[in-house]
């Protein structure tokens, strides 16, 4: 692993971020995952170290990359134009040093906490004026707990709020260790079924299960389901997570429903990677309307979107 | 804040755009009539100059006015509840031959095809002009003297190139913001000729300017009468259509207008649709004058108050009422016409005339004004939707939550009303002129997003533009225009000897002097020409000072004087040209200085990795970066501060501001490649916005880059667009971030935010039917124009300013 506590991995830092906790908010994306869910809009987010993304329709052909690349990945072909073999791309990303179009991109910086906390810092006013504060999203930002322990008490004490998106597949040691720290816990449940679960998203939810239910007792818990067309969108799917969510409702009180969408299909090509999506439509308004009035049965403020 | 009042309930079931039925008509009626060409004041004014030669200006042109009101085609509209119109008919684009009339002559027969703003005109009237009117005016318009007196190279940098443009050597200036509550109408134009009156009599004929001081009471006298007779003729005109109509209910109507009419504005008025007349006949005397611009009716919720408070306890007016006044004066500021050249057109896009008005705001103590008639007015500029009045809107510390929130209906049409000012910035502006404490509370908008004090400032912000950008090519190029193969610039030589980044700044800055001396040195001939030839008396009626002083305006007579504004465009092209030179060829010495003079000469052909390299790995103004914000603080504090060091005709500082109406596009025309990665002929950025798509950070980046410069120093103002997808705004935590976006701006230092509320998708349907979207407003910069309306070179500029979606 690249990455460390002090210089973690970090793919992006999205400011004016509105859908992630209250008010204005940065959202700093921390790149590695232990979960594959299939739907996943992040691909590049998945991996531990950093990654090329190449975005050929951004090429314009300059050839500086071929020049670049120390494996010879990226040539000239005289009968198809410049080619690329990206099964001997060892993800060194040195060619996207040289790369300006845009076509070359390295996925994954390593950032030292000050780093992250002077870019983060240039929205202080946003965040005073409208309640927002950081949110830390991934991949996984509990795979760097420290890091996160670390940023989120620096930014409470600077009387920012603070949010953490999770998947709930990290030791729950982890987050003893942030909770102190969290204003909001923005948790992903994905499907009830744990056979299934490992199916589409590569691990159990045993843990998921177990974290969540020490979790809320603990901090301000907002439950996230992505509505998955053909995976858990069904009725029986729908009541299993009300029912499942109620056992909570000494605390958790809203649950927040996420369509899917296929805007990550771009990336999934500038990485080389198959999608296995590529079938699955986007849930209708009337279905996902259905889905908010099957789930506010069981007595839960539900937000289509988050 | 004003507690006493509740926000007026306007809606009511079926309540479509537009109001009333009268309203809807009235609107109807201004969309089927397009601007055409006048001539009447024309021949009227040729007429009077020809009776008149060899008289005192300032008399000959008092006489004129009066003469053409005396005789001036005059009408009241079906439905309309005031009277009054600019030319005969009410969007006419009226000819004044004594301030330009070569390009009318010129584009007689292209006028009414021309791609940008059109006017109509009859073969009648072209008749007319050539044998009446231009034969007389050769060598005696303020534009012939203007052209007299430069030389040819200025001439062909202003008529062959978009350089720089000094417009009021081609119109008149307007930039008048009356006192109507303290002033006029407490005097009337009658209190006002009162004066004059005395002063003539008391003269002291010691003082070596009682000839110039006794010559200006006259002629003030007679502008007084114009406003007179202009009034009585109206209100005969309403007797004379009451006596024939038929339906009772409308003969009514015009008995009221006649009674308005025999009384204001010669005389104070005593009600809310006298008040209202008053204004509208005042904003017409002051078009006539010289077809200037930027005529605002200051603060009217403020004046218009005691009497609405007044009228409705008297139970002579509802709010429905008074918002049907309301909304017959906003759509008679429409009409108005602006009528300038193909050339000057691509300046001011949209037949802007930018009269605006500002509402809320604060008393002399600092207390929140908001009243019922700020949520009527807002409530005009929704039902209306059209691309005038411009709607300002102070926002203060303590203002109403539920006035903000109406604030936020209106930006939510997309109709890019209103602009948004903060209160703070503009007092630091007013007091950094020198203006009192009282006054500084009282400042409104006079134009796009020029601060003035009402009635109190006499000052030409529109007085030319020049862009930064020149400065950048020209360090580059050794002073060359490439686009006009001239070298316009100053020839500082081949930058490849400077050794260090500053060293090549400092000669951006001496470009940058050349350029902004160049422009007020032509600038100091227009105001010389107005002050000699087109003195100025219904503005100088209506602004406090000149009568005690008898001075004209344009010759000190304003209580405030500020010197004529430089409006500039293009800074944010500059700071990301210097960064990108800073950083590619001194820091990182990717390029050197010859290689990337080679690139721009070519303008990138052959150079495209190049190209990338200063446009994706470049800082770029607009991301909260400090690398290239600091340029650009740097500059734009260089240029208020060289600018300041002239002095116009009177003594007065020159001003500067960044308010680029559509002189991005035209400017963009005339400059060559920049190290930003801007290609030639591009369109530059806007006032104080980014440059297209280079901001990709979203609005907060946005709005601190913009706040790092200290906006006080560009006391014309400052301008930035948001461009928002309609979505943006939905709900109610949408609305909240918002409003957080807006205090956080605030807190920074902001002046002006505006925002543009709609998608690309929907400007390109446009731009592809255009007659499925004759009533797509947008805001392009100081003000909003109809899009159609817009050349395709500045309807492409604002689908590539960059639309945050990601809200």
């Amino acid at each position: 692993m690249v990455a460390s506590a002090e210089r973690p991995l970090i793919f992006d830092i999205q400011k004016f971020s509105v859908h992630d906790g209250p008010g204005i908010r940065t959202v700093v994306f921390f790149k590695g995952c232990p979960l594959r869910c299939r739907w996943c809009a992040n691909p590049e987010s998945h991996k531990y170290t950093p990654e090329l993304m190449f975005y050929p329709d951004k090429c314009i052909g300059c050839g500086v990359c071929i020049k670049a690349c120390p494996n010879g990945c990226i040539g000239v072909d005289h009968k198809t134009g410049m080619f690329f073999d990206r099964d001997r791309c060892t993800d060194c990303c040195v060619c996207t040093e040289e790369c300006y179009s845009g076509a070359r991109r390295k996925s994954g910086d390593e950032m030292s906490l000050d780093d992250i906390k002077k870019e983060v810092d240039k929205d202080m006013v946003f965040y005073e004026t409208s309640g927002g504060g950081i949110t830390f999203s991934g991949g996984e930002a509990m795979c760097f707990p420290e890091t996160v322990r670390e940023l989120a008490e620096y930014y409470k004490g600077k009387k920012v709020t603070t949010a953490l998106e999770t998947c709930g597949y990290v030791p729950w040691e982890s987050y003893e260790m942030v909770i102190p720290y969290m204003d909001l816990v923005m948790f992903d449940l994905k499907v009830m079924d744990d056979a299934k679960h490992r199916e589409y998203t590569g691990g159990s939810n045993r843990l998921i299960l177990d974290n969540i239910k020490k979790l809320y007792k603990r901090v301000n818990t907002v439950v996230r389901i992505p509505i998955i067309p053909g995976v858990n969108d069904s009725e029986k799917d729908i009541d299993e997570f009300g029912r499942f969510v109620s056992t909570m409702k000494d605390g958790i009180n809203t649950v927040h429903i996420l369509p899917y969408h296929d805007l990550g299909l771009s990336k999934y090509n500038a990485l080389g990677r198959e999608y296995l999506m590529e079938d699955t439509k986007a849930p209708s308004d009337e279905r996902m309307a259905e889905i908010k009035k099957h789930l506010e049965g069981f007595g839960f403020n539900v937000v289509t979107g988050g | 804040m004003n507690k006493n009042f509740a926000a007026p309930e306007v809606s009511r079931a079926g309540w479509k755009l537009g109001a009333t039925e009268r309203i809807n008509k009235l609107r109807d009626d201004y969309f089927a009539n397009g601007p055409e060409v006048d001539t009447e004041r024309a021949v009227s004014y040729t007429k009077t100059y020809k009776e008149t030669e060899g008289m005192n200006i300032s008399v000959r042109r008092a006489k004129a006015l009066y003469d053409y009101f005396s005789q001036k085609t005059i009408d009241i509209e079906p439905g309309q509840l005031l009277a009054g119109t600019y030319g005969k008919k009410p969007r006419a684009a009226v000819v004044n031959p004594d301030v330009s009339w070569k390009w009318v002559r010129d584009e007689l027969d292209t006028m009414s095809t021309r791609p940008q703003d059109p006017y109509y005109m009859s073969k009648e009237d072209k008749k007319i002009l050539r044998e009446e009117v231009f034969p007389y005016w050769e060598g005696k318009s303020a534009q012939d003297c203007f052209y007299a007196n430069i030389d040819k190279k200025d001439t062909k940098l202003l008529t062959e190139t978009s350089i720089i443009s000094a417009v009021h050597s081609e119109t008149g200036v307007g930039e008048c913001v009356p006192d109507y509550g303290h002033y006029l109408f407490v005097k009337g134009f009658k209190g006002i000729q009162e004066e004059a009156e005395e002063k003539l009599k008391n003269l002291d004929r010691y003082d070596g300017e009682s000839y110039s001081k006794q010559k200006f009471y006259e002629a003030v006298i007679i502008a007084c009468k114009a406003a007179k007779v202009q009034s009585d003729r109206y209100a005969a005109r309403a007797l004379e259509l009451a006596s024939l109509e038929k339906d009772p209910q409308r003969k009514k109507e015009l008995e009221d207008i006649a009674s308005m009419c025999m009384r204001v504005p010669y005389e104070p008025p005593r009600t809310f649709a006298e008040a209202v007349q008053f204004v509208w006949l005042s904003m017409v005397l002051l078009w006539t004058e010289e077809n200037g611009t930027a005529i605002c009716i200051d603060r009217p919720d403020q004046y218009l108050y005691p009497f609405y408070k007044k009228d409705k306890e008297a139970g002579l007016i509802d709010d429905l009422k008074a918002l049907e006044y309301i909304e017959c004066l906003w759509i008679k500021m429409a009409q108005i016409v602006y009528f300038i050249s193909d050339d000057s057109s691509r300046y001011y896009a949209g037949y802007q005339t930018f009269h605006g008005l500002t509402l809320s705001g604060c008393d002399e103590e600092g207390n929140d004004v908001t009243n019922e008639l700020s949520y009527l007015m807002i409530q005009a500029t929704m039902d209306l939707q059209m691309h005038s009045p411009t709607t300002n809107v102070r926002i203060t510390d303590s203002c109403p939550e539920s006035f903000r929130e109406k604030v936020l209906d209106l930006v939510k049409l997309g109709t890019g009303q209103p602009a948004i000012y903060f209160d703070d910035t503009a007092f630091g502006i007013m007091r950094r002129l020198g203006c009192s404490e009282e006054d500084t509370k009282d400042w409104c908008i006079g134009g796009c997003v020029e601060p003035h004090i009402p009635g109190k400032t006499h000052r030409w912000n529109e007085g030319g533009r020049y862009s930064y950008a020149n400065a950048v090519e020209w360090a580059l190029f050794d002073g060359y225009s490439k686009i006009h193969d001239e070298y316009f610039g100053l020839r500082t030589g081949d930058p490849s000897r400077y050794e260090t980044f500053d060293e090549f700044k400092d000669v951006v800055k001496e470009q940058l002097k050349f350029l902004i001396s160049k422009v007020t040195s032509l600038i100091l001939i227009t105001e010389k020409i107005h002050m000699d030839r087109l003195p100025k008396l219904i503005q100088s009626i209506m602004t406090i000072g000149c009568i005690e002083s008898g001075r004209d305006s344009m010759h000190g007579g304003a209580v405030y004087n500020f010197g004529p504004g430089l409006e500039t465009t293009g800074i944010a092209d500059l700071a990301d040209s210097l960064a990108a030179v800073k950083k590619f060829v001194y820091d990182e010495k990717k390029l050197t200085m010859k290689e990337l003079v080679e690139a721009l000469s070519e303008n990138f052909e052959g150079r495209e990795n190049i190209r990338q390299m200063l446009l994706k790995e470049g800082p770029k103004y607009g991301n909260d970066d400090d690398e290239v914000d600091s340029i650009l603080k740097e500059f734009v504090e260089f240029a208020a501060e060289e600018t300041a060091k002239h002095k116009n005709n009177i003594g007065a500082s020159f001003c500067t501001g960044a308010v680029p109406v559509t002189a991005n596009v035209p400017h963009g025309k005339s400059t060559w490649a920049l190290p930003s990665g801007r290609k030639a002929g591009e369109p530059l950025a806007d006032g104080a916005s980014p440059a297209n798509g280079c901001d990709v950070n979203g609005p907060t980046a946005v709005i601190k880059s913009v706040c790092k410069p200290d906006h006080t120093m560009s006391s014309c103002g400052t301008l930035l667009n948001v461009k928002l997808a309609p979505e943006l705004l939905e709900s109610e935590r949408d609305r909240s971030n918002f409003e957080s976006l807006l205090d956080a701006e605030k807190a920074l230092g902001g002046y002006h935010v505006q925002f543009n509320v709609v998608n690309n998708d929907t400007l390109r349907a446009a731009q592809e039917n255009p007659e499925k979207y004759t009533n797509l407003l947008v805001r392009v910069a100081g003000y909003s124009a109809f899009f159609i309306d817009l050349h395709k070179d500045t309807q492409d500029a604002i689908i590539g300013r960059t639309e945050n979606r990601s809200w």
